[in-house]
């Protein structure tokens, strides 16, 4: 039971850091960015480069990592989706075909043998009678502090209601001073740390790859499906119920089960509730 | 000598190859309230979308403080003193009424913004009763006083108006009338447009009329008021 509960914590955890970004950026700009899952695996590669030709130390190179593809974000932003804001179907386009040019950038500089990154916590610990890596549970705290920092940043913070508004209507948004095109770069540079960050922490405990990205991606898409697309409190509803579905049926059936629960979700959820969870 | 604020000099603008305003020309002086009146589909909204920025136009300017509005992007308008307050209202619906009026006052430190949320509330006390409610929730007539009040968070030498009494009861309709009287008399320039001739006559401070994207008359309250084939053939009075 345990065991269950904090597996299922850590999975949930890093659904939850990828999903939360995607969905950020689709609430606030409405456009969906296909090119998430490779500000994943760019971020993973980045903390690898840090460590392995600077000798980083890891904690170092976790934030070297996500500074970088926060700014990769706002680039990505000003220079692919924001001339094409007007057709999401073309920034749909933009930003994959921006996903296979990354996948095949790092396979040209990396190769494509796995690469390993350190783990920032090391070693196992005891906790409710599990052992679990610490790593595991730095997932878990890292994603509850991120999240419940991002969340206070959009309801408390100026910026933050500036792009809460935004979501809201970016007409009515400009009309009061907004700058929305600010709001905009900064929702992207946020989304991609996001992402950066828990390929950095989630990265060790696979492998590097430069299409490592495909599967979060693919699972943010469905955790933001069942959430409700643009939905904060939606993704972490929906990250909880993957994560934990997916490991109560690794433990009672196997793993292989495990991948095919996120897509009956998706499935159920588009006929049940087609807007998901929290979705309007 | 009134100075003038807001100057549109011969706009010609549209969508596409459909030309809406066909070569418009007015101004709007210190202090004073005035209306833009004609009937659906005259060109008022294109009108105030050019003014704010939410449109290009195609050939002549508009001038703010004799100061071309060309290039300058729709942001930067409030923080040159011009506020619009938009078809549609454009409301952050999910957000509670008092921090919709906080943001009107995005550019404006909290102390300004608290000081003008007390005249705003007094303008419209309804706002204050409501203050937590979320503003999607509010009725029609609810919403647009919090439109208004929340253009004028951002504290406006120019304050737009388009169309504020569409969908609204008739009593609250001479509500707003009112407080927009106060607030022009307060020396805010107002430039409102509206298809309700009849409400906005009595208390503009001077009128044109549109008609096919044209200004086809100009003048005091009572050139309207006194001619029967004007007010007959282009604002169904």
């Amino acid at each position: 039971m345990a065991e269950i509960l904090l597996y299922g914590a850590a999975s949930s955890a890093s659904y939850a850091l990828m999903a939360v970004g995607f969905t950020l950026v689709f609430g606030v700009a409405r456009v969906l960015n296909l090119a998430h899952g490779a500000f994943y695996a760019c971020g993973a590669y980045a903390m690898y480069g840090f460590c392995a030709a600077f000798g980083a130390a890891p904690a170092i190179a976790v934030l070297a990592a996500i500074a970088v593809l926060a700014a990769v974000g706002a680039i990505v932003n000003r220079f692919f989706v924001e001339p094409l804001r007007a057709r999401p179907m073309a920034v749909l386009m933009s930003t994959l075909a921006l996903s296979i040019v990354a996948e095949q950038t790092l396979l040209i500089t990396f190769g494509s043998q796995s690469r390993n990154i350190p783990l920032i916590l090391d070693g196992p610990v005891s906790l409710l009678g599990v052992r679990i890596g610490a790593q595991g549970l730095l997932l878990i705290a890292v994603a509850i502090v991120v999240i419940g920092a991002l969340w206070l940043f959009l309801h408390k913070a100026k910026l933050g209601k500036a792009i809460y508004a935004t979501s809201q209507d970016p007409v009515g948004a400009q009309l009061v001073g907004i700058r929305t095109s600010t709001v905009f770069a900064v929702v992207f540079a946020v989304s991609a740390a996001m992402a950066a960050l828990s390929a950095a922490i989630v990265g060790p405990m696979q492998t590097v790859s430069p299409e490592m990205g495909l599967m979060p991606m693919i699972k943010a898409f469905s955790v933001v499906i069942v959430g409700g697309l643009g939905s904060i409190g939606g993704s972490i509803a929906a990250a909880l119920l993957l994560g934990y579905s997916e490991t109560i049926v690794s433990y009672l059936v196997s793993t292989e089960w495990a991948q095919i629960v996120s897509l009956v979700a998706v499935f159920v959820t588009l006929v049940v509730r087609p807007s998901g969870l929290f979705g309007k | 000598m009134s100075i003038d604020l807001l100057t549109v000099r011969n706009v010609v603008a549209g969508y596409g190859r459909i030309r809406v305003l066909d070569d418009v020309s007015l101004d709007l002086r210190q202090g004073e309230l005035l209306a833009v009146l004609g009937a659906n589909g005259a060109g008022k909204t294109t009108l105030l979308r050019c003014i704010s920025r939410m449109m290009d136009v195609a050939s002549g300017d508009i001038l703010l403080e004799g100061r071309s509005l060309k290039g300058v992007a729709a942001p930067e308008l409030v923080r040159l003193g011009l506020c619009h307050c938009p078809e549609g209202r454009r409301l952050f619906p999910d957000l509670p009424v008092r921090v919709n009026l906080e943001l009107g006052g995005f550019i404006h430190t909290a102390d300004a913004n608290a000081a003008m949320m007390a005249k705003v509330h007094a303008l419209f006390p309804k706002l204050a009763e409501r203050a937590g409610q979320r503003a999607g929730t509010l009725s029609g007539g609810e919403q647009q006083m919090v439109a208004i009040g929340r253009a004028l968070m951002g504290r406006p030498k120019v304050l737009i108006l388009d169309e504020p009494s569409v969908g609204i009861a008739h009593g609250l309709k001479v509500q707003i009338f009112e407080a927009v009287r106060k607030i022009a008399d307060e020396g805010i320039s107002v430039l409102i447009v509206e298809q309700d001739a009849e409400a906005l006559i009595e208390l503009a401070d001077r009128l044109y009329v549109m008609e096919q994207g044209r200004i086809v008359a100009e003048g005091p309250p009572r050139m309207i008021r006194d001619n029967g084939s004007l007010k007959a053939a282009y604002l169904g009075m």
